[in-house]
């Protein structure tokens, strides 16, 4: 139970951090509503154009923003040898990564739940009330996904030299079978009359819970001496 | 190695498998032969179809090359954890090093036959089709593996880290595999289908010799990179010890 107890305070630190500071929060929102207007520049969009570009320019936002707030959240750990420090306490190593997964996956969330529906309205696309469910359960099982995996590599990477440029190249071509399986299924939420997507929903959570058993396995055998 | 006297430390180096490159180079060379003497020319796809050959083989190599590095990636971070594994657990690191290296070049083998066979087939060097992004992205996935890797040099933690990336793009490469064939595609089922055109029986015995040959060339190379690891890691010992009596005669 300590462990569980352990990643409940090094949660409460962070979200206490970001709550003063706000600098994960902003630094997601802000790209993440930059990425959108860029799209909707770049892309030229009409109504036919939105429906094709539309899941892919939220996934595309989704992973971009959250490979930002990944490297926000373990940078701060970096100065002093902090990240030392909390693998040192008593609560263990398992209580580290777990602690701050929550915390990728809340802040994420966070930025989500204002970016989602804003780059709606942006893009003027209706989402209707049958697919509200898809996008939010697939939006979340995505997003848990990418936090598991990006939290992971953001953790090991922390100390490396080029992590900027590793982080993308390692994180990106893991969490693929998410942003596939999330476009898919977000498709199919703006237009449920479409023929549903079969094995992606599977597929996402089949993803999701290897990484949940893989990923702490792996941060505890890398990141302890 | 032993540092008792100067002489021990200047010990020729251990001979490998000298025979080996004679014998990989003479079934490279039979299978050249084979590709373009023996295989009849493909009715619909013309000359090019006789790159299949080794564009398969390699795909097969560099497949077990990423596996392989995974596997015993897996193996290294069991292993370096146990108290007396100390030296099965650099082999395994070695071994792995050594996969993901010829993993990465063999896939960059793949990914230039590949573009030169589908432009005249296909009318297009590159189209989004599962098992050319399968394959690009596990390129991606490998290359950050063997850029860790070589930062990490002799430090124990930037080793295991790099393991780690192995052991998370492993089962990857297997859901990505999962995600494209989801989303759809044309690509040859050459192994499991009947794609690729290998219908005459000199077309499947050239196949066949093409593969065997080009992973005995994969093996000679993954044993040549780890005797390279091993040497490079005895010279780093030999330098740190050098430095030591240096400091301590000083």
């Amino acid at each position: 139970m300590s462990t569980l107890r352990g990643a409940l305070h090094i949660l409460a630190k962070d979200l206490k951090v970001e709550l003063r500071t706000r600098e994960v929060f902003l630094t997601m929102t802000l790209f993440a509503i930059l990425i959108v207007v860029i799209f909707a520049f770049a892309f030229q969009l009409d109504a036919d154009a939105t429906r094709a570009v539309a899941p892919g320019l939220l996934w595309v936002t989704v992973v971009f923003s959250g490979n930002l707030g990944v490297a926000r959240v373990m940078d701060k750990e970096r100065e002093l040898g902090a990240f030392q420090g909390l693998l040192l306490a008593p609560a263990g190593p398992m209580a580290v990564f777990w602690g701050k997964a929550m915390g990728v996956l809340l802040f994420m969330l966070a930025m989500e739940l204002l970016v989602v529906p804003l780059a709606l309205i942006f893009v003027s696309i209706s989402l209707p009330t049958s697919g509200i469910l898809t996008l939010i359960l697939t939006l979340f099982l995505g997003t848990l996904g990418f936090a598991l995996v990006g939290t992971l590599f953001g953790a090991m990477l922390a100390d490396v030299r080029m992590r900027e440029v590793l982080l993308p190249v390692v994180v990106y071509p893991v969490v693929v079978p998410v942003l596939v399986a999330g476009v898919k299924l977000s498709a199919w939420a703006f237009d449920p009359a479409a023929e549903e997507p079969v094995g992606f929903l599977p597929l996402m959570a089949g993803f999701d819970l290897l990484y949940l058993a893989l990923a702490p396995w792996v941060f505890g055998r890398t990141m302890v001496e | 190695m032993s540092a008792s006297s100067p002489d021990a430390d200047l010990q020729p180096a251990r001979p490998g498998v000298t025979w080996m490159p004679y014998v990989v180079a003479a079934a490279l060379l039979v299978a050249l032969f084979l590709v373009f003497f023996v295989a009849p020319r493909e009715r619909t796809m013309g000359e090019v179809q006789r790159i299949f050959y080794f564009h398969v083989a390699s795909a097969f190599a560099a497949l077990i090359g990423w596996v392989g590095c995974a596997v015993a990636s897996l193996a290294y971070l069991f292993l370096s954890a146990r108290q007396g594994m100390e030296v099965i657990a650099k082999i395994t690191d070695r071994l792995a090093h050594a996969l993901g290296e010829i993993g990465v070049l063999f896939g960059t083998i793949v990914l230039i036959t590949g573009p030169l066979w589908a432009k005249p087939v296909w009318k297009t060097y590159w189209t989004w089709e599962p098992r050319l992004v399968l394959m690009m992205l596990t390129q991606f996935l490998f290359i950050g593996y063997l850029v860790l890797r070589a930062y990490a040099k002799k430090d124990v933690a930037g080793r295991k880290l790099a393991a780690g990336i192995a052991v998370i793009g492993g089962p990857a490469v297997y859901l990505i595999h999962v995600a494209v064939e989801l989303w759809g595609g044309n690509h040859p089922q050459v192994v499991s289908g009947q794609g690729g055109g290998l219908q005459h029986p000199d077309m499947q015995l050239t196949f066949a010799v093409a593969i065997a040959s080009v992973l005995l060339f994969a093996a000679s190379l993954v044993h040549l990179r780890m005797r390279h690891h091993a040497f490079t890691d005895e010279l780093e010992d030999a330098y740190l010890e050098l430095s030591d009596r240096e400091d301590a005669r000083s």
